[in-house]
Formats: structure tokens, sequence, C-alpha cells
């Protein structure tokens, strides 16, 4: 009799274990746009729904609507006055977040178009829809854990960017349009995840790009008459040359002296996967 | 006559009827207020618990009902329950509302921030300098693990670490038994052998495995080939430095238990049930101060030094073990019984000679040709 208790209280306790309380808020957060100098905005967010859009109407700086679970999520919309810095999204706090938290969680924040903005993304198990066109983006970072985010840029970037850097450790990135990111630079950083980058849109000027590809995979589209060059220190990645030519130590796509626009590629990594492919429209 | 007087009691009976109900209304009114209010501090308690939400006003700071901030400047903060804060002035601070919204009328301004729990935050042409922060949803008691734990919860869960650390090293104690015995009792011979050199060599480890890990991988970058094993390379010397501490903790906890229960003699099965108490016995020895410091974890003075001594027994006990470990070559290199080229204090100290046997002379191995004196 007593073994068959034992048994059945220790199942119910494997059972109830993971259904711990769940305390579901939304929080709405906004800040008025008083000024137009540049603005640091970092996004930090566990998991669950991302959603980034330019904000419509030119009096806010920031608005944020977030639910989120507060038993395991803390939420951010810390202003820094001093810095003209703001910190948005939701913090974990001690204990993990569990898939039901992932799958409850959502997150919408609205970025001014007026002041310029160096944007900071650090995403975990983030499922997101990313939209940067019409922003002043004038520095762009996104780190992405275990998530599968599309970033796109349907409107040109209206500032220059310095760099644009991409932190695909597991994760599924997708960046569309990224011509339109208005940068001269690309970082590319692939872990064992999986990065496509589309170069469609309207180049400002050459790119600059640096790709460290350790086992995932990189897939750069390119528009036909962007050119290409190479230069790869990878060691056994797969690399399709197949529409490149050698000319020293380097690979030249055949248009690459006479394209009105090109990349420069410096590839570094081992075991990864990286193809250039022409198909953007 | 009568009839005015009847008609005066009957206004004053009226009167009175009325001043009573009015005073029950507002005793009932006041102790709605109250249970409102304690509701309300409840939830502000609650939401504190957040970082950013810890300059929310206090429940003594709500006013109930409606509350209009006319034109003019009044101070922070404002904050109101159950009802509507309309700004058309300016409040010099935080406003807030609870159950209610907040109307930025024209002209009306905040300098702080706005809060509304159960509410929004309604811009009608006003303007708010600081955050604007609607917050809904279930405002309950959190059940969240604390940062730090006090009292007998900090004692029960430091010592279920306590046990958890004795189940594991048990179980990788008993897995040792059985499957390398005879390696653990070479690291426990080492020991034995020379404790004080097992603990330099331990000591001496220690300092070298993270500039030996560094050369490795050094190594490793001058061969292009091996660039790409760095990862498992690291991983791997991790794993064996790891493994040669354990290994050495459970010979010392083996030695430890041996000292009470003694060593096995005679059958097998003998043997075996006394190294696993042993094992049992000395890994119980050898944590008993970290048992004994979580039994102090409601006391931090106390739950220090116990801990700084559980550390210290833990430390000397790892570095002894991970010396023998290494001298024994895990295990591997067990010692001879019989060295020829080994002076054996036994062998020639023969006490007295006994009925016409002569005293054994002492060995010298290392004559250099002359008559041994």
């Amino acid at each position: 009799m007593i073994p068959r208790a034992l048994r059945f209280t220790a199942v119910s306790l494997a059972f109830a274990a993971p259904l711990s309380a769940q305390h579901w808020r939304t929080l709405d957060a906004s800040r008025q746009l008083n000024d137009s100098s540049s603005v640091d905005v970092r996004i930090t967010y566990a998991a669950g729904k991302l959603e980034l859009r330019p904000a419509t109407g030119g009096r806010t700086l920031y608005s944020m609507s977030l639910k989120y679970d507060a038993e395991h999520g803390e939420p951010l919309a810390n202003w820094d006055a001093a810095h003209h810095a703001v910190h948005l999204g939701v913090k974990g706090v001690k204990g993990s977040w569990n898939r039901r938290d992932a799958e409850g969680s959502a997150m919408r924040a609205d970025l001014s178009t007026v002041p310029p903005i160096d944007l900071s993304l650090e995403l975990g198990a983030v499922t997101g829809d990313l939209q940067f066109g019409g922003l002043r983006l004038s520095r762009l970072r996104l780190k992405a854990g275990a998530a599968d985010v599309s970033a796109r840029w349907d409107l040109p970037n209206r500032e220059p960017m310095h760099d644009l850097t991409i932190d695909a450790g597991a994760a599924t990135l997708k960046l569309v349009q990224a011509g339109n990111a208005n940068t001269g630079r690309i970082v590319a950083n692939v872990g064992v995840g999986s990065l496509e980058i589309d170069l469609g849109g309207n180049w400002t000027r050459d790119i600059d790009m640096t790709a460290n590809v350790a086992m995932g995979t990189l897939d750069l589209r390119l528009p036909n008459d962007v050119g290409i060059r190479v230069e790869s220190n990878a060691f056994m990645v797969d690399f399709d040359k197949a529409a490149l030519r050698k000319r020293g130590n380097e690979w030249y796509s055949e248009n690459y002296d006479a394209a009105p626009r090109k990349v420069r590629l410096r590839l570094n990594g081992a075991m990864g996967n990286v193809s250039i492919t022409r198909d953007t429209k | 006559m009568i009839t005015s007087l009847l008609r005066v009691v009957r206004g004053a009976s009226v009167v009175l009827a009325l001043i009573v109900s009015a005073s029950r209304g507002a005793a009932q009114s006041t102790a709605a207020k109250t249970t409102q209010r304690a509701e309300l501090a409840a939830v502000l308690a609650t939401l504190r618990h957040d970082a950013d939400t810890k300059t929310l006003p206090t429940a003594e700071q709500f006013t109930f009902g409606d509350r209009t901030v006319a034109a003019g400047a009044e101070p922070g903060p404002v904050a109101v329950a159950n009802g509507t804060l309309h700004v058309r002035g300016t409040v010099n601070g935080d406003a807030a509302s609870w159950h209610g919204n907040i109307v930025v009328h024209e002209g009306g301004r905040i300098t702080g921030n706005a809060w509304a729990i159960g509410g929004k935050v309604l811009l009608e042409g006003g303007a708010v300098e600081g955050d604007m922060r609607a917050l809904d949803g279930d405002f309950g008691p959190l059940e969240r693990v604390p940062e730090t734990l006090d009292g007998a919860a900090a004692v029960l869960h430091q010592g279920a670490l306590a046990f958890g650390w004795l189940v594991v090293l048990l179980a990788v104690g008993i897995g040792v038994l059985v499957f390398a015995s005879p390696n653990l009792n070479a690291v426990g011979d080492a020991i034995t052998r020379g404790f004080g050199r097992a603990f330099f060599a331990g000591l001496a480890a220690e300092f070298a495995l993270l500039p030996l890990m560094i050369l490795l991988i050094v190594a490793l970058c001058l061969t292009v080939l091996g660039i790409l094993l760095i990862p498992f390379a690291i991983v791997a010397y991790v794993l064996a430095a790891a493994g040669l501490v354990t290994l050495g903790f459970l010979a010392m906890a083996q030695l430890t238990g041996q000292a009470f229960v003694g060593v096995g003699t005679g059958a097998e099965i003998d043997r075996r049930a006394k190294a696993l108490q042993s094992m049992l016995l000395g890994l119980v020895v050898l944590l008993a101060p970290w048992f004994v410091a979580s039994a102090l974890a409601w006391s931090p003075k106390g739950a220090l030094v116990m801990r700084t001594l559980a550390f210290a027994i833990t430390w000397v006990a790892g570095t002894a073990g991970l010396g023998a470990a290494l001298m024994s070559r895990a295990g591997k290199k067990r010692p001879t019984r019989a060295d020829p080229n080994t002076a054996s204090t036994t062998g020639w100290a023969t006490p007295t000679p006994v009925a016409g046997v002569a005293a054994a002379r002492r060995p010298a191995p290392y004559t250099t040709g002359g008559t041994p004196r």
C-alpha cells in the first residue's frame, strides 16, 4: 500500500512540477518624443513572439506592448536620460522560461522614425518579424540564440548605418532587402545556425562584408548587377565557387569589374556551408 | 396645536432617520475604502518586485474617486483609485491611477511618469515628460524563487545542495568501485605512501592546469589541422582534469572511511562490502562540514566560517587526491611489492640474531667498488 502511495505521489509530483503558476500581465509602455537627438535602443527578449515596426506619427519615441508571465519575466522599459538610451523587453528572472511562457508571450515595439537610433537586439528563443525599413538606424546589432527571425527593410534606412552586425548562434535568421540598410559594413557571425542575407534594395555604397562561419550555413543572395569579390580564409567550408573566377588569392564574379555595386567578402571559418546566389528580385 | 406638534415630531424623526442612515452609509463606505486600500497595497507590493516599478506611489498616497488637477501646478505624486485622473494643469512628479484612466488634457503636463494600473494613459493634447505605462492582468502574489533565501528556507536549500552532492559523489564512487577498483586502490596507495608528497604534487598540478591548457591550444594552432581539434581538446582536457580530481577525492574518501570500518580481508564479497561502506562513510565525513555549514545557513557569519572550513577540507582532500592520481597515473602505476633497488628497512633490520643465525647486512645497492662497511 505504501509503495503504491509513494509511486502515486512521485508520479503526481513529476507531472505537477512543470505546471508552475503563471501570472500573465500586459504592459503598454511609451515615451513621447521631446527632441531629435540620437537614441540608443536595446531590446532584450528571452522567449516569445516579437514584432518590431517603425512608429506611425511623429510624437512617440518608443512604444512597447508586452504580454508576459510575471512569474518568469520582468518587463524592461528603462529610460536613461543621461545617456539618452532605453532598454526594452523582458528580463528572465531566476528559473528558466518554459515552453508555455514562450507560446504565450508577445512583444511589439514601435520605434520613432525621427531620431537616429543605435539599435541592439538580444534575442533568445524568439519568433520574430522585424521591420527596420523607414527607421533611422545608425548602427544595428542583432544577436540571436535559438531564434527564428525575419528582418526586413521594405523601405530604405534613412540614416547611413555605420555597421550591421549579426550574430546567429543557433538561430535561423533571414535578412530581406538588406541593400536598403544603407550600410557599408556587414559583419556576420554564424555558429551552428543559418543566416540568409538578401542584399536586394537601394544601395547607397559598396559593402565590405566579413563572414565568420563556424558550422552553420550562410546564404548570400545578390542582385544581378552586384559584383562580388571573395577573400576566403575558410578551412573545410563548403563554399560554392561555381560562378566565381580565381584571380590571385581571391575569387571574383564575372561582372565584378563592370558592376556598379560591389561586395567585398572576407570569409573565415571552418566546417560551414556558404553559398552565393543571384535570385534576388 | 397638537397637529403642528405632531408635524414637528414627524419632521424631527425623519431628520434623525436620515442622519442615522447617512452615518451608517459613511461607516460602510469607510470600511469598503479600507478594504480597497488594502487590496491596492497588495497589488503595489506585487508590482514593486520589478525593478522599474519601485517608484510607484504608496497606497496611502491614492485618493478614491475622480480627481482633476486644475490649471496651475500641483506637486506629485498625484494618485487616484477607482476613478479617472484628469490633468489640466501641471503635475510636478508622477501620476498614477488604479482601476481608472489618466487623461492628460490640452495644456496638461506630467513632469514625471504616468502609471495606469488596470487603466490607460490617454493623451488628449497634453504631455507626459516621463514614461507612460499601462499595466493590466493578474496581479496576484508571485511565487518566484527569491534571490536570497533566509531562515529555514536557506537551511533547507543548502542542505539539499549538500545532500545532492553526496548522492552524486556516491553514485560516481559506486561506479568507480565497480569498474575501476584497482585504479582507486592504487591512488589510495599513493596517498598512503606519502600524503605530503601527493598534496604538493596536486598543488603544483593545480597551478599548472591553465598554462598547460594554453600550451596545448598553442601547440594545436601551430599544426594547421589541429585548429579544428581545439574545441574537442579543451573539452577533453577539462574532463580529464575533473576525472582525476574526482578519482583522487574518492580515493581520499575511501581511505577516510577505512579508518572507521577497516579493510575487508576475507572473501571477495566481504572486501566489496567493506569498500562500499568505507566509501559511503568517507564521503559523509568529508562532506560533513558542508552539512554543518548548511545547518548554519540562518546565520550569515556562522555559515561563512563553516563554509570556509568546509572548502578548506574539500580542497585539501581534492588536491592530495589529484596529486596521488597523477603520481599513480590515474591508478595505472601500481606499487611494486619487491623492488631490488629499494632498501627495505624491514628486510635488513632483523632485530637480534636468533640461535646462531647471523644478522643480515643492510643491502648496499650503490657501492662504488670498496668493501661495504
